[in-house]
């Protein structure tokens, strides 16, 4: 379950009972999640709203999208791209 | 084994009907509560059941629980929906939530020791059960000033309650010490309601306020606190309903001068949550995410670093108001 709180998203995983709160990019790279796009297209959705060097955005996408996963918040459907 | 017939008082507008084996354990909760109107009896009730036993029986369930937190002998703990506190060797509750009943078990020191039955055992059962009735008790500290309230979502020891006593002192009435419920209207607004608790504060509070030494001779102990009816000092104190407005996260630090700044609403959100976890399943906290959500949105949101200055405090907090 995700709400949006100012600037910020809090998640909360019903099932482990996990909270979490993401900063404004983490709860954009949440709302490009739609099980369609892949990673390459959410790392450009976001570079199309904030100045970032490409590379450091890959880089921590893939961080925060390794998160959602370990925390059971997000499944691969053909494994990370 | 006979039960004792019968005590009910009216909590947040619940009809809660209580039994006990000693009728002491029922004069406890009474004195513990400040009660609402009385209400006629309804088809659904919160039933507390309250059974003094020769010594220490392990519930026969122990070995399903699951352990939430811990301190000591005292253990916040889950079997499926239903919450339940442990006090090894000696008292055990449990909120059987699908029968809305609070069971509590123990030996004789519950009719002997009112802080015993109703902090650690009662009152941590009452919020999860409360919650299931779509009442958000909150745990925190919640003060009004002229309809606008400001809340202190704070753990134990944070200092919220002598934070309250500085607050009653500058004029501010008080909705509850611990567990103010939240409401939301039918224009999507919210409101703060009343929790009929008296106040505790620790003894070495009361120095802060020279007035207030006459309370040391007449507060009831409760545990290490002291246990008192604000009214008693500052005449009519207590506020019936409060639009809330302001949230202030509060901590004590060890300075003079108390420190007021602008705290993420998440940080405010986080400290709702953690006083809301026990006794609720994800799904329930689910349930409620939205409303908490929503609450925080309409707030604007501080974190107070509480200084020693306990006269500028009421009009340091007000100034929050007034910007609102």
């Amino acid at each position: 379950m995700a709400r949006r709180l100012g600037e910020e998203m809090v998640l909360l995983n019903t099932e482990t009972e996990a909270y979490f709160t993401l900063n404004d990019v983490g709860a954009r790279v949440w709302e490009l999640i739609d099980g369609q796009r892949t990673i390459a297209l959410i790392v450009a959705g976001l570079l199309a709203e904030y100045e970032v060097p490409e590379s450091e955005l890959r880089t921590d996408v893939d961080e925060l999208l390794g998160q959602f996963s370990e925390e059971q918040l997000i499944t691969w459907a053909d494994g990370p791209a | 084994m006979q039960l004792t017939v019968l005590a009910m008082w009216s909590i947040c507008g619940i009809p809660v009907v209580a039994t006990a084996t000693d009728a002491r354990c029922l004069a406890f909760l009474d004195n513990a509560l400040r009660r609402d109107s009385p209400q006629v009896a309804a088809s659904v009730v919160l039933r507390v059941d309250i059974r003094i036993r020769p010594g220490w029986v392990p519930p026969t369930w122990l070995c399903q629980i699951s352990r939430l937190w811990s301190r000591d002998r005292y253990h916040l703990c889950r079997i499926g929906d239903d919450a339940i506190v442990l006090y090894d060797g000696v008292a055990w509750g449990r909120l059987f939530a699908a029968e809305r009943r609070i069971e509590i078990v123990g030996d004789r020191r519950l009719a002997e020791d009112e802080f015993l039955l109703t902090q650690p055992l009662f009152m941590p059962l009452l919020s999860p059960a409360l919650r299931s009735w779509g009442i958000l008790p909150l745990h925190a500290c919640a003060v009004d000033w002229d309809g606008q309230a400001i809340v202190f979502p704070a753990t134990s020891g944070s200092g919220k309650s002598t934070l309250a006593l500085a607050l009653l002192r500058g004029g501010f009435k008080l909705l509850s010490d611990d567990m103010p419920i939240l409401q939301r209207q039918g224009d999507g607004g919210f409101r703060l309601l009343p929790f009929p608790e008296r106040s505790r504060v620790l003894p070495n509070s009361l120095d802060f306020f020279p007035e207030l030494a006459e309370v040391r001779d007449w507060a009831e102990p409760s545990g290490t606190k002291l246990l008192f009816d604000p009214s008693g000092i500052f005449g009519d104190c207590y506020a019936k309903e409060s639009k809330p407005v302001v949230i202030v996260l509060p901590k004590i630090a060890h300075a003079q001068e108390s420190i007021l700044r602008p705290v993420a609403p998440s940080a405010a959100l986080t400290a709702i949550m953690g006083g809301m976890s026990f006794g609720s399943t994800g799904d329930s906290m689910g349930s409620h995410l939205p409303t908490l959500v929503d609450f925080v949105a309409s707030c604007r949101t501080y974190a107070l670093d509480t200084g020693t200055d306990f006269d500028r405090l009421p009009a340091l907090l007000r100034q929050l108001l007034e910007a609102a």
